[in-house]
């Protein structure tokens, strides 16, 4: 069965040649510079996101669409973020977690995005209105493979 | 690639709720429709367009036709979630480096 599979966390590792320090501050306070927006955005267009106090934030013109939730701020050491792309109101949104570890002269940033099985029943059922595509299987996909 | 075809499917709020009604196993079109604010063709319609994206298979259960949902297209869109993000951080590393770079 797949069922497993798909709701496991997504794990990547990537290392980068910056110490913890810069690595962390490209990754959350210049997000919008490296961020792939003109594939995976909410909006179409010319749009931008931020990590805006507790909050990424996708925005166009004086449209918003809030991504995720700052669970966890640790500078040069780790970002915890829920994670809800398209769908600003989720009360069960998965949640992303990027730690900063140095490795040599560098950095090993590794990424989980997890929480895909403990969408509840309630929320499975639920009618959420996505802008688009991608939001959906970033967020929520798994919740259909149980 | 089926990804493409299958996040197509999935724009239109609609059939994802169709989808979604799957979720608890197969049902037929009419237990489908009884359950959302959609005629029963429409349900027919959104189900067609499902299974061109590789979303759910269908069988014949006596004189009903069930549909469910299909895991190896769900496992195509987590390889599509799988490489969204091995891309995004190719990105991430690219600036990283490139502002370590600058600061030496």
């Amino acid at each position: 069965m797949t069922t497993m599979a798909t709701t496991e966390a997504i794990t990547k590792e990537i290392h980068v040649d910056a110490t913890p320090e810069t690595a962390f501050k490209v990754f959350t306070e210049r997000i919008g510079e490296w961020w792939p927006l003109e594939q995976f955005s909410v909006f179409q267009g010319d749009t931008t996101v931020a990590f805006e106090g507790d909050r990424i934030v996708e925005r166009l013109g004086d449209q918003e669409s809030v991504w995720g939730t700052v669970l966890a701020y640790e500078v040069a050491g780790r970002v915890r973020f829920t994670w809800h792309p398209g769908r600003p109101g989720d009360d069960e949104p998965t949640e992303v977690e990027v730690t900063f570890t140095a490795d040599g002269d560098g950095t090993l940033v590794t990424l989980v995005h997890g929480g895909w099985d403990q969408l509840s029943e309630e929320k499975r059922a639920g009618r959420v209105d996505y802008d688009n595509g991608w939001p959906l299987v970033l967020g929520r996909y798994a919740a259909l493979a149980s | 690639m089926a990804y493409a075809q299958a996040l197509q499917a999935l724009g239109d709020p609609t059939r994802r709720s169709v989808l979604e009604e799957l979720r608890d196993g197969p049902q037929a079109v009419g237990e489908i429709a009884s359950r959302l604010p959609v005629s029963r063709p429409a349900v027919s319609q959104h189900l067609r367009v499902l299974k061109e994206a590789g979303l759910v298979t269908e069988r014949q259960d006596g004189t009903r036709r069930l549909y469910r949902v299909d895991p190896d297209g769900l496992a195509g869109l987590r390889e599509y979630l799988d490489g969204f993000w091995e891309e995004a951080l190719a990105s991430f590393k690219a600036a990283a480096e490139a502002e370590e770079r600058r600061k030496k």
